[in-house]
């Protein structure tokens, strides 16, 4: 967007502020070479290395993330009420492949001897 | 205006694309944007601070402070105009802190170099100035207050158009016109009042 600009310097002004000569081109290179130098001293550049460098920064909000996930399951999908008799009962005697995950320690010992008899019938 | 290899001559896509290749990661890119900008920045300096020694240093803190602050470029304004804005602060602040206080007055420059005024205000205006007169230039304009000698030298010796002064000083472009006309009074009263007071 261009804008109406006001009326130019006065004669006087314009014949006194004009600009230098620019700077030899050696010099600019010089002048780029040190700005560089700070530069690469100051601020070292990230290096890319291989994707397992990169590892933690993606790892740790993954498994904060999963975490967080399974602390939800946890919290809206409790486990079921059940307890190891009344799956075999469900299970209509039939000794299964699941009578020796349910013998669990948190069973208790009415239901270990239960489970027992069953499993010896 | 110099061309530099892999840079255009219009501050626009050029400059993007090389912000861009060094935000990448590429840090030797921004040498070139180092090369093109030199001379202006330094421009800059050596009038607001009054010397190309004092200018050499501003402007190598300008260059990294550009590169500091390269990944908060929005590419909104071009980087050209950012560079100045960043350049522009600078200087104020080293004035303001009073680090690169110019040591002559007005009168005292007049003394000393009376005669090279008059040289400069004859010469033709297509004329190249040498470097002793551009040195001049700088120290006269150190005598100004710091916002007259900044829009001055952004307007008469950068060739900066209102809005680009507007976005470099940060400030709407009625204060940029009101700034100039009163900066150009400023500096015209004085150069007159030298003037006058010669041929008495």
């Amino acid at each position: 967007m261009q804008t109406e600009e006001p009326d130019d310097a006065p004669p006087l002004v314009k014949a006194f502020l004009r600009p230098g000569p620019e700077p030899a081109r050696r010099d600019t290179d010089a002048f780029a070479r040190s700005v560089m130098a700070r530069v690469r001293r100051e601020c070292p550049a990230e290096a890319a290395g291989p994707w397992y460098a990169a590892g933690p920064r993606w790892l740790v909000p993954a498994l904060s993330l999963g975490l967080a996930a399974v602390a939800v399951m946890a919290v809206l999908l409790p486990v079921s009420e059940l307890s190891a008799t009344e799956s075999l009962l469900m299970s209509d005697g039939e000794p299964t492949h699941l009578v020796p995950v349910l013998a669990r320690s948190e069973q208790s010992a009415v239901d270990s001897m239960l489970a027992m008899a069953l499993w010896e019938d | 205006m110099v061309e530099w290899p892999g840079v255009t001559s219009s501050t626009g896509s050029g400059e993007q694309a090389l912000v861009a290749r060094i935000l990448a990661g590429e840090q030797e890119a921004y040498a070139q944007l180092v090369r093109k900008h030199h001379p202006g920045i330094f421009g800059l300096c050596a009038a607001m601070l009054g010397g190309r020694t004092q200018a050499e240093d501003a402007a190598q803190e300008v260059f990294l402070k550009a590169y500091k602050a390269l990944p908060r470029f929005q590419g909104q304004a071009s980087f050209h105009t950012w560079l100045y804005r960043i350049a522009s602060n600078h200087c104020l602040d080293l004035l303001r802190q009073g680090l690169r206080r110019p040591a002559a007055s007005w009168d005292e420059l007049l003394q000393t170099q009376g005669d090279a005024v008059h040289r400069l205000l004859a010469a033709r205006p297509d004329e190249q100035l040498r470097q002793e007169d551009a040195d001049l230039v700088h120290r006269a304009l150190a005598c100004l207050p710091a916002d007259y000698r900044l829009v001055l030298t952004l307007r008469e010796l950068q060739g900066f158009s209102y809005e680009d002064i507007a976005r470099a000083m940060d400030c709407s472009l009625d204060s940029v016109k009101a700034r100039l006309r009163r900066a150009r009074a400023e500096l015209e009263s004085r150069l007159r009042h030298f003037l006058s007071a010669e041929i008495v």
